[in-house]
């Protein structure tokens, strides 16, 4: 097996303003040379509305529309620079809602027109992969990337900058979506992302025996069972007569995610023959998973690299820093670009099929 | 469609049955798809964990998706290729028939397609016609009791061969004409 190896990717250089508004969040971000971020705004950071229930307002395309020039003038002012500064724009084209997508990719088109630059489309998948490295983290690769989010959970095998192997993804729910529904479940409210993890923190995590769906069976990932295990679980100790102990069925409910997740991602290490884990999507803020990974790295030799909070969920730096990789690697994409909202949008990840992955393990 | 068929009307073709396992959910799904055709809207409802999305993929495998059909709650709407092409949605985010709107879902209706709708019961009022499937946890936890509804000419006409499928691929439950609030369960 040859050694890692600690490479950075080429990038543009320049001021790249990338433009992110592939799902809630409107986001619009200033990065040079594709590794310094200069500045970076997210809507829900401004939005003085707070979230309630299951609303969340920004997935209309009409959200978008009325976020995408405010959080773009922020982010310009944030990076202490004009318009006419910026020397390319990057906007994530997919996966995503098409709606969505359609009003980034609309905005970003009329602003390099405006302003006579580059246009380059981003994948958003490929946009995560890049967060680490704006962290000022040094990356050795191969590396693999475990991306959990409310809308994904796979792991990558980063071959180099720009050639990836989707190695593994949920057949059913989403990580994130998982711990989101089972907290509004357990009437946590929602997103039950966060208020699950500091319920858990007084639970017991052993309180419920909770399935391990898949623990050691390749790389893929299913939690559709697991959530109707915490149902059947609530409604059998609900008939019991006994109260139901949130804090316990959270930390259970918890424990269980995490392990699938930190098992499957150090395996991939090993297998792959990396030292470095790359941790990014929302789930990755959850504290519990990041001490998981970090013992179960540092017994297997990998060392687990995690982005702060703002570059792990959904943001434009991340796609600007991508941009300015995609621009230096393959030049700008056509004024003709639509949005690619399906996971199958013509990209650089390549999906190993299943039967290659049944004959390795 | 006349007016005794309105989604609010209450007189609809009900049909009831119980499926065992989720591979069972799956195979009815799958068997279900080929009754359906291009323009086709199916509604999913039923609590969390009840198996919705298992029997979307089932209809999905017998629609002739290839791809790995997930959850499509955080991207609301994903797009397969297959046999008929499908749309498979999902309102468990949005609260509201106005949220519903804005994010334009009545514009998914269109005759090319097959929709699915998961969590898709506040859409009922949207569509012309369509079949709607809840499901519920059955007595005890185990397996699972599905509530077919069907709503417009279109789908009363495949009624017999509804009622085929969940005698072939289910144990069926008492069912009704004209009145879906009768006791089916037992």
């Amino acid at each position: 097996m040859t050694a890692t190896v600690a490479k950075s990717p080429e990038f543009f250089d320049g001021l790249v303003l990338g433009v992110e508004t592939s799902c809630d969040e409107t986001s619009a971000a200033v990065v040079r040379n594709g590794l310094d971020l200069l500045s970076v705004v997210v809507s829900s950071q401004i939005d003085e509305h707070a979230r309630f229930g299951g609303v969340v307002p920004e997935i209309a395309s009409r959200a978008h529309l009325e976020n995408l020039q405010p959080v773009i003038r922020g982010a310009l002012g944030q990076a202490g620079i004009e318009m006419r500064d910026v020397d390319a724009v990057a906007v994530t084209n997919g996966p995503g809602l098409a709606g969505a997508l359609l009003v980034g990719i609309a905005g970003a088109k009329a602003l390099a027109l405006a302003i006579d630059v580059p246009m380059v489309a981003v994948n958003h998948l490929e946009g995560h992969l890049f967060a680490s490295l704006l962290s000022g983290q040094e990356v050795e690769l191969p590396a693999i990337a475990l991306l959990v989010s409310g809308g994904h959970t796979m792991l990558v095998v980063i071959r180099d900058w720009g050639d990836y192997l989707v190695v593994g993804s949920t057949l059913d729910d989403a990580a994130g979506e998982a711990f989101d529904k089972v907290g509004r479940y357990l009437d946590l409210g929602f997103p039950g992302g966060p208020a699950m993890e500091k319920a858990a923190c007084d639970g017991n995590p052993a309180a419920y025996d909770l399935p391990r769906a898949m623990l050691r069976d390749g790389y893929d990932f299913s939690f559709s069972g697991l959530k109707t295990a915490v149902v059947n679980a609530v409604e059998a100790q609900n008939s019991s007569g006994d109260a139901l102990s949130v804090p316990d069925m959270a930390a259970s409910f918890q424990e269980a995610v995490i392990e699938v997740l930190a098992v499957k991602a150090i395996k991939a290490a090993v297998d792959f023959g990396s030292t470095n884990v790359l941790v990014g999507g929302g789930v990755a803020a959850n504290g519990r998973l990041r001490s998981r990974l970090t013992e179960a790295g540092e017994e297997a030799g990998v060392r687990i690299l995690v982005s702060p909070r703002e570059l792990c969920t959904d943001n434009a730096a991340m796609i600007a820093s991508a941009g300015a990789f995609r621009l230096a690697k393959s030049g700008a994409s056509p004024l003709s670009t639509g949005a690619a909202p399906s996971l199958r949008a013509p990209f650089v990840l390549a999906q190993e099929s299943r039967a290659a992955r049944g004959s390795r393990e | 469609m006349d007016e005794q068929d309105s989604p609010t009307s209450g007189n609809q073709t009900v049909l009831a049955a119980r499926l065992s396992s989720a591979d069972s959910m799956r195979a009815f799904g799958w068997r279900l798809a080929a009754l359906l055709r291009p323009g086709d809207v199916i509604l999913l409802s039923g609590k969390l964990g009840a198996g919705k999305t298992t029997l979307a993929q089932g209809i999905a495998a017998g629609l002739g998706v290839e791809e790995q059909v997930t959850s499509p709650t955080f991207v609301l709407l994903q797009e397969y290729e297959g046999r008929i092409p499908l749309r498979h949605a999902d309102l468990y985010r949005l609260e509201s028939t106005r949220e519903i709107a804005e994010l334009g879902i009545e514009e998914l209706f269109d005759q090319h397609w097959v929709t699915l709708i998961e969590w898709g019961l506040p859409a009922i009022e949207m569509v012309a016609a369509c079949l709607s499937i809840e499901i519920d946890y059955g007595a005890g936890m185990t397996g699972r009791e599905i509530r077919l509804r069907a709503f417009g000419g279109e789908w009363k006409e495949r009624r017999g061969a509804l009622e085929a499928i969940l005698v072939q691929y289910a144990q069926p439950l008492n069912t009704t004409i004209g009145d879906d609030t009768a006791n089916s369960r037992d």
